[in-house]
């Protein structure tokens, strides 16, 4: 009779929380980039006299990327498309932003759950790398790796997805004498099209 | 007779004139405005033989990213620095009036806002707005403070008459520190930098409108 009793009490414990967790919305909680690169090669095909040739480019390329792109600009940027759709995620789903980016040499090691968070439907989405590229022959583009993780209830990831993302550029890094605002905004109009182009690619590519 | 008519004629031309100077509320001329703001706390970037790319490497203490001194230029010692370079003058508006604000602009509100940031109504307004600092120090390239530079002017509609970004650089010597060097001496460097950032910046802006008037001017007189 004692027991029943307990076991009862337990349930009426336990119950509501289970079902608040089963009907609690899903989470995205997203990052930004902390690594700017610029990598500038000609028709050496690069090298190291090439990269000491393009040092001061690429240096210069690297600080008005760290300034086009701050944390909070990449995130504006992301949240501005519409990531529950892009990413296939229950409608409803919360965005949770961080504003300070994960260290970058962790982004694999760590395969558990970043944020605290108990919520039973939670995903992860974190811009790893930016990287402006010129080329010879291709030209100059704006690149950018983003990995996506999916969780269950637990801190086992279900789903896995990194890839890059990459679309040309026509007026960054900006000219010196002129006006420096396009090409600046330029960097988040590629950004924000190099993650639908590799959103497009979630859910169907295999997960890792 | 005659000198009596023609002072008569120019008594009654000159009348109406006095009374509706009068009449009216006094001309003054109208006072442009500059205001300027300084910029949140100094980034950078760090590129070196092993390590690199990491935004704010140093100031996180990344291993093999040379040390920084913490906030080596705060956003109110960039005021000072910004209100005693006189930028009204260094743009060519020596008889602006200089508003210099005390707190930086979050980057979103400086680039995201079409119309003034100020709360002012002054017809005749500008705006300086230091948006970023970056100490950027390359193994190969060398050091060089480099600031992001946004001027704009409006008159009396709410969109910008003119807009001009840029950035400007200045190099430097004497950061990150060597063991036993002296931090002031680094400090003062780096300050003369922001400055000279701010003078390359208005030089920039006054070529740019000079060529603009030379070409506003060989265009009439091609008309």
């Amino acid at each position: 009779m004692k027991l029943a009793t307990v076991l009862a009490g337990a349930l009426v414990a336990i119950l509501p929380s289970i079902a608040a967790a089963q009907t609690a919305p899903c989470e995205l909680h997203v990052w930004p980039a902390e690594r700017m690169t610029s990598v500038t090669t000609g028709w050496l095909g690069g090298g190291l006299l090439e990269g000491a040739l393009n040092a001061k480019k690429d240096s210069n390329n690297r600080a008005q990327m760290a300034s086009a792109l701050d944390s909070p600009t990449q995130l504006d940027a992301l949240q501005s498309l519409d990531l529950t759709s892009l990413l296939k995620l229950p409608a409803g789903t919360t965005i949770v932003r961080h504003e300070t980016p994960i260290e970058r040499h962790t982004m694999n090691k760590v395969k558990t759950r970043r944020a605290d968070s108990a919520a039973s439907c939670y995903n992860e989405l974190i811009v790893a790398d930016v990287f402006y590229q010129k080329a010879a022959i291709y030209g100059r583009s704006l690149r950018t790796l983003f990995l996506f993780r999916e969780f269950g209830n637990d801190q086992k990831i279900d789903y896995e997805y990194k890839a890059w993302g990459g679309n040309g550029l026509k007026l960054f890094p900006p000219k010196k004498d002129e006006d420096a605002t396009p090409a600046l905004e330029e960097l988040g109009v590629v950004f924000k099209k190099n993650f639908e182009e590799y959103a497009a690619k979630v859910k169907k590519a295999p997960g890792a | 007779m005659r000198i009596t008519g023609g002072l008569v004629a120019l008594l009654s031309a000159s009348i109406p004139a006095i009374a509706s100077a009068t009449d009216q509320e006094p001309i003054v001329a109208q006072t442009c405005e500059l205001h300027v703001w300084p910029s949140d706390k100094l980034k950078s970037v760090y590129f070196g033989w092993v390590h690199g790319g990491t935004v704010d490497g140093a100031q996180k203490g990344r291993s093999g990213y040379p040390a920084l001194p913490s906030d080596p230029i705060p956003t109110n010692r960039q005021a000072q620095l910004l209100e005693a370079a006189e930028p009204q003058k260094l743009l060519g508006r020596a008889d602006d009036r200089l508003i210099v604000h005390a707190d930086a602009l979050d980057s979103r509100t400086i680039r995201t806002t079409p119309g003034r940031l100020g709360d002012s109504k002054a017809t005749c307004y500008g705006e300086l707005v230091v948006d970023d600092i970056v100490f950027r120090q390359d193994v190969v390239a060398g050091t060089v403070l480099m600031t992001l530079f946004r001027y704009r002017r409006f008159g009396a509609d709410p969109v910008a008459e003119y807009r001009f970004a840029n950035w400007a650089k200045s190099t430097v010597t004497l950061l990150p520190l060597r063991p036993g060097a002296d931090v002031t001496a680094a400090i003062t460097e780096l300050e003369g930098a922001y400055v000279g950032d701010l003078k390359n910046f208005a030089e920039l802006v006054r070529k740019q409108a000079s060529r603009n008037d030379r070409r506003a001017a060989s265009s009439k007189g091609s008309n």
